[in-house]
């Protein structure tokens, strides 16, 4: 306790450490007469500044926290695979898929930017990996819903019922994600409170997800680096904040308007599903 | 303590709750609960109307928070979310707004008698100099090299490394002394917080 009450002395001061201050929050949590410390030690400053303000024994604080309960929660269990895959097999508003496009297309900038001096004209300097939108892969094209898709090598139309594009296009993309090595291997363990998944495509050579709160989205690419080396680190573009992270033999890219250090985490929170 | 420690101070703060720990805005509505209820009780003059848009004002800016990229002092960022709340409120309840705002940085020292109204009752305002007067005599009393340490802080705003060169002695006996004086004031308000 009294440890605990000289790290809340030394955060007022902002003389704390990442560590240290962890440890205190967590402290606090568990022990809540630390958090009236805190109040009581920033009253006595003000006391001392002659700056005391009126009602000084109210304490609101109760109330807000018991409001901010009933505040969407992030829950590390969200990234559950079933539902997830339930989940991606719900029809996408117009709206989702515009935000989640987006997203996807903040994805394609971040590669660019993050690893433009990575890759030259020539075709072995290009990079292994995919992502929609851009490319004409044929894989990938199969993935996008609502795009067109190639015809399928050796495909004929049935005798009797004269499947349209459409539909084709979907059968494809069942079978690309029910095949087994096509299951999500990556996943993020940790994500801002508010935001859930809302697209989780498998690619060829890595995964892309996209996470939104309503309001503001970002995605999370996963991509085989295989020969390539591509530099970890932060950019900015069109109002993107883009953060790429190395994870063993894979790459991480995180791109979206949230805060850079927001971004970082989640990049740093980017795992293998086993 | 200068503006500039404050800042920092939240910003450690802020970003935790970014990071999704909302322990750590607990900590922030109880550092500024009282300046954001004294700031909106200048617009909305009933205390217990005033405590209902402070908690409101609260909630906006968690809710906001995640949009915050430190481009301003907190503070001054809750200030604004705080005052729009007090005034939404008002134009809610068919009340005219004032027409002044409160500067952020003249929250403290806005006269009484200008057209924003001040909340602060006879009791309260013996309650507060009484509390004023037991931490300053509080402090008064401390050895002097802790109330040495304690002022360079908070009035001077040094760093604990600035004053462990000015009291030539390591930075961790800086930070003991400081939190040893907080403790012997804490010590004193407390039974007058208490009731």
């Amino acid at each position: 306790m009294q440890k605990a009450n000289d790290s809340i002395s030394a955060l007022m001061d902002g003389e704390v450490g990442e560590f240290e201050l962890r440890r205190t929050l967590e402290q606090i949590a568990e022990t809540p007469e630390l958090a009236q410390q805190w109040r009581r030690y920033h009253i006595a400053r003000a006391g001392l500044k002659g700056e005391a303000q009126a009602g000084l024994q109210l304490d609101i604080s109760a109330g807000v926290m018991s409001a901010l309960e009933q505040e969407p929660t992030y829950h590390p269990s969200l990234y559950d695979r079933e539902p997830t895959q339930a989940k991606r097999q719900k029809p996408v508003s117009r709206w989702w898929r515009s935000v989640s496009s987006m997203a996807v297309a903040a994805s394609v900038t971040a590669a660019v930017i993050l690893g433009a001096g990575n890759f030259a004209d020539s075709p072995s300097q290009t990079p292994n990996f995919y992502l929609p939108g851009g490319s004409s892969n044929g894989d990938l094209m199969r993935t996008n819903l609502g795009r067109s898709a190639t015809p399928l090598a050796g495909y004929e139309s049935p005798d009797v019922i004269r499947m349209s594009d459409g539909l084709k296009k979907y059968i494809d993309q069942h079978q690309h994600l029910v095949a087994a090595q096509q299951v999500p291997q990556w996943s993020t363990r940790w994500m801002p409170e508010g935001y859930s998944i809302i697209r989780h495509e498998l690619l060829p050579h890595g995964e892309v997800m996209v996470f939104a709160n309503g309001r503001d989205a970002f995605s999370v690419s996963v991509e085989e680096l295989g020969h390539q080396s591509l530099p970890e680190g932060v950019a900015q573009a069109d109002g993107y904040i883009a953060v790429g992270k190395r994870r063993g033999d894979h790459f991480v890219t995180v791109v979206g308007d949230v805060p850079l250090m927001i971004a970082d985490r989640i990049a740093s929170a980017v795992q293998p599903e086993n | 303590m200068s503006n500039e420690s404050q800042a920092a101070s939240d910003q450690v703060l802020v970003k935790r709750v970014q990071a999704g720990e909302k322990q750590a805005f607990d900590l922030l509505v109880k550092q500024y609960q009282h300046k954001i209820i004294g700031l909106i009780g200048r617009y909305v003059y009933d205390p217990h109307e005033a405590m209902d848009v402070a908690q409101e004002a609260f909630i906006k800016a968690y809710r906001a928070l995640p949009g915050f990229r430190g481009d301003s002092a907190f503070y001054t960022w809750l200030y604004r979310i705080a005052i729009n709340t007090a005034k939404n409120h008002l134009v809610s309840r068919s009340r005219r707004p004032p027409d002044v705002d409160v500067d952020v940085d003249d929250a403290h020292y806005i006269d009484t008698d200008s057209e924003l109204r001040d909340l602060e009752s006879p009791e309260s305002a013996l309650y507060r100099d009484e509390l004023e007067r037991v931490v300053k005599s509080t402090l008064d009393r401390l050895p002097e090299d802790l109330r040495v340490a304690l002022t360079l802080r908070e009035f001077e705003g040094m760093s604990y490394e600035d004053i462990a060169n000015v009291m030539d002695c390591p930075v961790g006996t800086v930070r003991s002394r400081i939190f040893r004086a907080r403790e012997a004031i804490d010590k004193e308000i407390a039974p007058l917080l208490a009731n």
